[in-house]
């Protein structure tokens, strides 16, 4: 039991210096060192130790499958990103093209915000630059829908708004990327689930 | 001959030797351990701008666990 409590506190700890934006430092190697002698044992001991001990294996499963089913299925999103990131004419810098992004959204309706969350996930190069250009994704978008009511897609201002008609809001009334990023992976998770079920009970009554 | 480890320093001022990067779903996960105290370990991720390499904190405590997955696995340590 005491050990277990040991790490749990080890855990706690280890979490607690991993997780955070504020967190940032240039990714430079000062030097190379050797380990003590049997350090690098005990660290990967550790480690695995606490992830055993806080989680057990079903839930460490559990997890890694939902973000391998998400990460399959915002790979459209993920590709728009991809396809419209620029460099720019002297090659120092990248850019966005912002209305093809829009476009390209657009071609789907039906599975707009799976695809607007695989955008959201890959575009930008730190939070502040993902939270700015998917503000203007979203205001394209929104720009175009206008123009064309036939797609269905409601015609939001920006991100920000989408957020807010979907509920996404913390009490002090800014918006909650956690409960955002949360739903959205459960959403997409549920959404595969049901396509199995239709599929199963397809299958079923064709026999 | 010992295995040399690249160190970097973090946001503490404290020397980290990086003993493994793993990259899945897009991210490179960094994993790092005090080189004084072996039981003090982080997770940082790598993101890159036009010129340079960060080492950036992660986004939430699932992704926390989920690198952690990561490392374990590749470490041949099945937990189902």
């Amino acid at each position: 039991m005491n050990n277990e409590i040991n790490y749990h506190q080890k855990y706690r700890k280890a979490r607690s210096k991993s997780v955070g934006h504020a967190k940032k430092v240039k990714y430079v190697k000062v030097k190379t060192t050797a380990l003590k002698r049997g350090a690098l044992a005990i660290a990967l001991a550790t480690m695995i130790a606490i992830s055993g001990i806080i989680y057990g294996g079903g839930k460490l499963i559990d997890t890694i499958q939902t973000t391998r089913i998400v990460y399959e299925a915002t790979e459209y999103g993920r590709n728009i990103v991809l396809q419209n990131k620029k460099r720019t004419a002297n090659k120092q810098f990248f850019y966005y093209e912002i209305d093809d992004i829009a476009t390209e959204l657009l071609k789907d309706p039906e599975n707009f915000d799976r695809n607007l969350y695989g955008v959201y996930s890959s575009i930008g190069y730190n939070e502040t630059s993902q939270k700015e250009q998917i503000e203007e994704v979203v205001k394209s978008v929104g720009n175009i829908a206008k123009l064309h009511p036939e797609l269905g897609i409601d015609s939001y201002e920006n991100f920000s708004d989408y957020c807010r008609q979907k509920g996404f809001v913390k009490e002090d009334g800014s918006i909650d990327y956690e409960a955002y990023e949360k739903a959205m992976k459960e959403l997409i998770v549920d959404e595969m689930n049901l396509q199995k079920l239709q599929e199963k009970v397809s299958e079923f009554k064709t026999r | 001959m010992k295995k040399e480890y690249d160190v970097v320093v973090l946001e503490d001022g404290l020397e980290y030797a990086v003993i493994d990067e793993i990259t899945k779903n897009g991210n490179t996960y960094v994993y790092l351990v005090n080189v004084q105290d072996e039981e003090d370990f982080c997770i940082r991720k790598v993101v890159e701008n036009d010129t340079e390499k960060f080492l950036v904190g992660l986004s939430s405590n699932e992704e926390f666990d989920e690198a952690l997955l990561y490392f374990v696995n590749k470490n041949n340590y099945n937990l189902a």
